[in-house]
């Protein structure tokens, strides 16, 4: 697959701290990327930078579609959408000012840029604020306004720092109603606190530790390589330890511990389930559950030792 | 790029009509009240031999004008910069950044002209001047030199300091060294000789009284107007600099 974004060997100071250390990598194109990291979100957020072009790697190369970040920034520029945390439309000007204002100097094609403007304003629910000062509006819906921003100017890689910041329920789901849509029209690199909003939309998560990337996979391949999709929980009236040496052995079956007379294992499907109760014929359960992993209990397997996340 | 500024502007104001309207009327009479009509009684002579009317005509019109400049310009770079607000996005833009500081000069200037004709026509009522239009016109190319050099000042000071109250004291620095020592309102013979003869050859203070010699005595030193000019284009050149760097990071 093409590459949309190349690192290579980015590194990054912020105050005289390494937030970035060594990163080289790609993202595909048309790819949707969450990332997530330490509490302390600087590197994170000095990512994202990097790659809108806010600021420059202070080592390293970075590509995007191809063209160096510095040498090409000109080539770069109308390539990239970017949603701060923070909005950072004019306080003076209206919503539509401000948007148009910003727009006018990329010199797009003036009838596209004004469809996808209005497709947009639809989709996200906001031609009730467009003629409104942005400094009357609530964050939530400055959030939403600078998306439609960036999203109307077509970008080709789509930057957004926590795209759902300060939105109530109801534009969570419109936003990400509008971000699903171009899943796979055009890259999407995304920080998000909600853990449940990267499970549901990625194709791929990059997990930063000190300023590297720790794990990066999809979350079904982080589970199966990390712990598996399932935990099992059985709880017996007695359990032998000549049956619970047998069941370690059953096929598939991760990280079995016995501590009394409750078993608990891991495993990717739900057939490790089916074959270790074969070997329980006699035996009687008190109680079986059944645990599906989230990336939350991943990242806390993982980083439980350290206090990362 | 130079329309998408000017409309901006025109925004801004549309957005604030009446209070920028009333200001803008409210300004002038109120100069007129606390400066022009305590310094007629004091001022025994007149100077330069007009009456005090005509000498302190452009001076109150320039008064009013860096009045009406500095919300501007502190708005649309100090404030914006300080909030990180609309320069990061622009920052992003395909546009170069001195180029748009350039033309952000030129939109404080071309905004400041519109003001000064209805400051002009407001004093004209007021203080009733005996000015031919030529009188007119040999003005205004002094106090566009005037705004010019006033806007370069402004941003410069908007790029350089990151604090508020910093920067509001500042402000309120340039503002009286316009009123008191740029020969606006008070000649360069009020002052001891020393310091009469360092402001006298400060730009604005070169300025205002190339404009009086013009008004006045019908002498107009090019000399003044060309040095005043490569100031003017060397301090857009080296604020284009500055708003580079602050963009930058």
């Amino acid at each position: 697959m093409e590459a949309s974004i190349t690192f290579k060997k980015v590194s990054q100071l912020l105050d005289g701290k390494t937030v970035l250390s060594g990163l080289s990598f790609g993202i595909e194109r048309n790819s949707t990327v969450a990332i997530i990291g330490d509490n302390d979100d600087s590197g994170l957020t000095e990512f994202l930078r990097i790659i809108a072009g806010m600021n420059d790697p202070n080592y390293g190369s970075l590509y995007i579609h191809g063209f160096d970040s510095i040498k090409r920034r000109s080539n770069i520029r109308k390539l990239i959408g970017y949603v701060p945390f923070k909005n950072d439309m004019d306080p003076w000007l209206t919503a539509e000012q401000n948007i148009n204002f910003i727009n006018s100097f990329y010199n797009l094609d003036n009838k596209k840029l004004k469809e996808n403007y209005k497709n947009y304003i639809e989709s996200l629910d906001l031609s009730s604020k467009m003629n409104v000062e942005v400094n009357k509006l609530s964050p939530g819906a400055l959030k939403k306004l600078t998306l439609l921003r960036e999203l109307s100017r077509d970008p080709k890689v789509l930057v957004l720092d926590n795209p759902t910041a300060f939105m109530n329920a109801k534009d969570i789901a419109l936003t990400w109603d509008v971000l699903q849509a171009l899943k796979n029209k055009l890259t999407m690199i995304y920080s998000s606190t909600s853990l449940d909003t990267i499970e549901n939309n990625h194709d791929r998560i990059l997990v930063f530790h000190d300023g590297k990337i720790d794990l990066d996979d999809n979350l079904d391949s982080m589970l199966k390589n990390w712990m598996g999709h399932y935990q099992f929980t059985i709880q017996f009236e007695k359990i032998l330890t000549s049956l619970y040496h047998k069941i370690e052995k059953v096929q598939n079956i991760i990280s079995p511990i016995q501590k009394d007379n409750t078993l608990t294992f891991n495993g990717d499907d739900r057939s490790v389930l089916l074959r270790v109760m074969t070997l329980l014929v006699g035996v009687t359960i008190l109680d079986i559950n059944i645990k599906r992993f989230h990336l939350r209990d991943l990242l806390e397997a993982r980083y439980m030792q350290e206090g990362v996340v | 790029m130079i329309s998408t500024l000017l409309t901006r502007r025109i925004w801004i104001i549309k957005n604030r009509l009446f209070s920028t309207l009333g200001l803008l009327l409210i300004l002038p009479i109120f100069l007129n009240v606390v400066i022009n009509l305590p310094f007629k009684r004091m001022v025994v002579s007149p100077l330069w031999d007009v009456p005090h009317e005509q000498w302190i005509y452009p001076g109150l019109t320039i008064i009013v004008i860096v009045m009406m400049m500095i919300p501007s310009v502190y708005r649309d770079l100090f404030e914006l910069r300080i909030h990180g607000k609309l320069l990061p996005s622009l920052s992003l833009t395909p546009i170069s950044k001195p180029l748009y500081l350039y033309n952000f000069v030129l939109t404080i200037i071309i905004e400041s002209i519109v003001y000064t004709i209805i400051v002009m026509v407001v004093y004209s009522i007021l203080l009733a001047p005996d000015f031919s239009i030529v009188d007119y016109l040999i003005m205004f190319p002094y106090l566009l030199l005037f705004i010019a050099l006033g806007a370069n000042i402004l941003i410069s000071l908007s790029l350089i300091v990151n604090k508020t109250t910093l920067y509001n004291l500042l402000m309120l620095t340039f503002f009286l060294f316009i009123v008191f020592a740029s020969a606006t309102v008070i000649e360069f013979e009020y002052f001891p000789k020393v310091i009469g003869n360092i402001i006298r050859y400060l730009p604005t203070g070169q300025i205002m009284h190339s404009m009086r010699m013009a008004l006045f005595s019908d002498v107009i030193n090019w000399l003044i107007i060309l040095a005043s000019i490569v100031t003017i284009l060397l301090w857009i050149y080296i604020n284009g600099l500055l708003f580079t760097k602050r963009l930058q990071k």
